[in-house]
């Protein structure tokens, strides 16, 4: 590994994000921090209000990506075994046998559409190919193909016939990123995109084996004892049993984030250093990563949603409270 | 390489940083210092405190001390610097650096490579100005100029802390005098434990008197009235050689407070003669000089006048005034001083008592010939004192041979001022010995006087007259001496 390779793969995400860019009008960030999750190998949930172009988004970075890519709607009466696969009876030189037919989830990128909408049975087969990367029906695990993510969308307004995902599989998700309405020159830009017949081919530049070979490159970047003193200091203010939390921990949130909320944070600045070019994590990457690697992470108490404060501002608070120098 | 190069840069931060840091700790915490020194200052303004300006420095140079002790504990480390260099903008990548030092790894060494190509262009005196703060240093020297001008400033209490510190000093000195005198005494082996012991309670009383001493004319009056009692119980004992011993020691006591009041008379005379062509320094140490020099002497009048010329801020008729009766005293102990002297030589006074006594009875000659002699105050005190050994007299004696001393050529019809103080707060020795062998010691003479009424001349000297005669006749002393008592009380009208 040289500058001048670590250099083409840089520029070479930077491309990808462009040519995202191209298909997407707008949601420069959310482009970005998806880009930052697939770099991090971690899995996306994708939040916004229907039609602002999740799935599009998905979509696109598949096709830029050359991955395979598949798409489950999660719905009410979804079964894990839609998800996962299951075996089938079929006949095999005059013998009748079982034989794994593998589900949408052996694939390199899933996109679980509307999450939310399936039982917790449902989504919690999801779980294993999450976190494990793996399947198992019956006695049988099998592994999912490499490079794999899960980039899940939900509904936040629409609280009928759903079910909210329990703390322990939002957990799994590296990065929960929101999907803000398009301003207004945006929005002309999408109508002029889609009601129209013209239409954006996207190209390929990057697979799956380079996606591998960066994601090592960035597990190796070098992480000053400040900056992840600072990452640390971070989730520990979080907790509101901690005595030195910040007040606003203290008022507003009944569960501060896990381990895993800072192995997030680290990841994911390790990502955006690489996609910035630089060799070392920066502060300001940590603030940056600290609000999608953090917000579901975060148990609000009761008093926080009847005062009208979510986890973004939450966050901010403690990060203004934590110095670094 | 890269590692030396990263290392060598933060440490240039560090003592670029450190330095600032240093300066800004001590001046923050001079200022403090400043603040509390002149709040010791202000406070010496109203509230006597001799050692303020000690203090102040004291204050001062602690803050000094302390602000570059604290500046150097708040120097950053090596770290904290290489992270306060990231902080101009460097994205960490210092910091970074600099905590990948020795390793080798190809991700380690481009970060390193990285930090490199950033220092290399940086300044480090560029990227840390020294940055003075107006605003620090204007209060700084506001402070300092705030403490100056309050510490130059002059008030009745820094004035009063002066007075009494030097007389404590004073006190100090006739204390170990008092105690040297104790041991020397104490180690004769000769002496009889009686004597030693009735010795040591008198030097035990006049240190209790020192004790209690505030201004110079009550050191005066207790360094007379000891050595009235070395005198008295130099004549009082049946040891010769304590008596001796004794007498040895009042005449160096004597000797030295003659040499004390010449000196101070010189340096009131010299100070006046500056201050009557100089500016207000060389008037302040006038009034200080003369002043000292009044109160050692108990002049009283010399004093008020001294106290008028700074009360009319050095005016020419004050000064006019004040330098005349100055001088008058000056010839006045003069005067007295070379009849002192020929009175010693003088074979047939010195067959008397003692050479002490005799000197005393010479100077009261004098001041009798002169009249007014404002030294003859003490000349008579003294007289009165030791001479008549006659028991209360000795401690009355004082006072009224102080205001005949001063009024000498007052008719029968004056009145006689009884001197401010309460009668009776002194323990006087009477010269008399009773049943256990112990002094007799008395308040008093007129217990029912009260300090600052006024008594009949004439009825004082009458008195004083017959009260001498009697105690004259009942003694022992030469024919020649008792005609000589006899002739001064009679001149006293």
């Amino acid at each position: 590994m040289d500058a001048v390779e670590i250099q083409d793969m840089i520029e070479r995400v930077r491309a990808c994000e462009e040519e995202i860019g191209r298909g997407i009008i707008g949601q420069r960030e959310v482009i970005r921090q998806v880009l930052l999750a697939i770099l991090a190998d971690g899995n996306v949930l994708l939040e916004g209000v229907p039609g602002l172009g999740k799935t599009e988004l998905v979509k696109a970075i598949s096709n830029v990506l050359a991955m395979q890519f598949s798409r489950i709607q999660f719905t009410p009466d979804l079964m894990p075994s839609d998800v996962t696969g299951t075996n089938l009876i079929i006949k095999e030189e005059g013998n009748n046998v079982f034989r794994f037919e593998p589900g949408p989830v052996f694939s390199n990128i899933v996109l679980a559409d509307e999450i939310n909408r399936a039982t917790p049975k449902t989504q919690s087969a999801l779980l294993e190919a999450m976190q494990e990367k793996t399947v198992t029906v019956g006695k049988t695990t099998y592994e999912l193909p490499i490079p794999f993510m899960v980039l899940a969308t939900q509904n936040p307004i629409e609280n009928e016939g759903t079910y909210p995902l329990p703390e322990a599989q939002l957990d799994r998700f590296l990065l929960k990123v929101l999907v803000e309405f398009p301003k207004k020159e945006e929005l002309k830009a999408i109508l002029d995109l889609t009601v129209t017949n013209h239409r954006i081919q996207l190209q390929s530049r990057l697979n799956g084996e380079e996606i591998v070979n960066i994601r090592r490159i960035i597990r190796d970047m070098p992480v000053a004892d400040a900056v992840m003193d600072y990452a640390l200091s971070i989730v520990m203010a979080t907790h509101p049993e901690t005595e030195d939390a910040p007040e606003i921990t203290k008022k507003y949130i009944a569960n501060g984030a896990s381990p895993r909320g800072a192995q997030a944070m680290v990841k994911t600045a390790k990502a955006r250093a690489f996609l910035e070019g630089r060799y070392n994590v920066s502060f300001e990457d940590i603030r940056f990563v600290a609000y999608p690697a953090l917000r579901h992470r975060l148990a609000l108490n009761f008093e926080a949603i009847s005062d009208g404060v979510h986890a973004d501002m939450v966050i901010r608070d403690i990060i203004g409270t934590i110095q670094t120098v | 390489m890269a590692d030396q190069i990263i290392w060598k840069f933060v440490h240039k931060v560090r003592r670029r940083i450190g330095g600032q840091v240093v300066r800004r700790t001590l001046c923050d915490v001079a200022c403090i210092g400043l603040v509390l020194a002149c709040g010791i200052s202000f406070f010496s303004l109203f509230v006597p405190f001799y050692y303020a300006v000690y203090v102040e420095s004291i204050v001062l140079g602690s803050a000094v001390f302390v602000g570059i002790g604290l500046g150097i504990h708040r120097v950053p480390t090596l770290e904290q610097a290489a992270l306060r260099a990231d902080d101009k903008g460097y994205q960490e990548k210092i910091t970074t650096a600099f905590g990948l030092r020795g390793k080798e790894d190809p991700f380690s060494m481009l970060q390193k490579q990285d930090a490199v190509a950033v220092i290399a262009d940086l300044s480090v005196a560029k990227l840390f100005p020294i940055k003075i703060s107006v605003q620090r240093v204007l209060v700084l020297l506001l402070l300092a100029v705030l403490l100056a001008g309050g510490n130059l400033l002059d008030s009745p209490s820094r004035q009063y802390a002066r007075e009494h510190h030097a007389v404590q000093v004073e006190v100090k000195k006739e204390t170990a005098k008092v105690e040297k005198v104790e041991r020397q005494l104490t180690n004769k082996e000769s002496v009889s434990e009686t004597e030693i012991a009735k010795v040591q309670n008198q030097l035990e009383q006049t240190k209790k008197e020192l004790a209690k001493v505030e201004s110079a004319k009550e050191l005066q009056q207790v360094k007379e009235r000891y050595l009235k009692k070395m005198q008295q119980t130099a004549e009082q004992t049946t040891d010769t050689k304590l008596r001796k011993a004794l007498q040895k020691q009042a005449k160096q006591i004597e000797r030295e407070q003659e040499e004390q009041k010449k000196k101070l008379a010189r340096d009131a005379k010299q100070a006046m003669e500056q201050a009557k062509d100089g500016k207000g320094k060389e008037q302040k140490l006038a009034y200080d000089k003369v002043k000292e020099y009044a109160q050692t002497n108990g002049l009283e009048e010399l004093e008020t006048q001294i106290e008028e010329y700074k009360q009319s801020d050095y005016s020419e008729a004050d000064y006019v005034k004040a330098n005349a009766t100055l001088t008058r005293s000056l010839q006045n102990t003069d005067r007295a001083s070379r009849l002192t002297q020929k009175n010693a030589k003088s074979p047939d006074k010195r067959e008397s008592n003692s050479g002490t006594r005799m000197q005393k009875d010479s100077n009261s000659e004098s001041r009798t010939g002169n009249g007014n002699s404002a030294n003859g105050n003490s000349q008579g005190r003294s007289n009165n004192g030791t001479g008549s050994n006659g028991g209360n007299q000795s401690g009355s004696g004082w006072n009224r041979g102080s205001d005949m001393g001063q009024e000498g050529n007052r008719k029968t019809t004056d009145t006689v001022t009884i001197p401010e103080g309460t009668l009776g707060e002194d323990d006087n020795l009477t010269g008399k010995v009773d049943d256990s062998g112990q002094m007799q010691k008395s308040k008093t003479d007129q217990a029912n006087a009260v300090a600052g009424n006024k008594v009949d001349y004439s009825k004082v000297s009458a008195e004083y007259k017959q009260k001498a005669y009697k105690q004259v006749d009942g003694a022992s002393y030469p024919a020649k001496l008792k005609k000589q008592i006899r002739n001064y009380f009679d001149g006293l009208n």
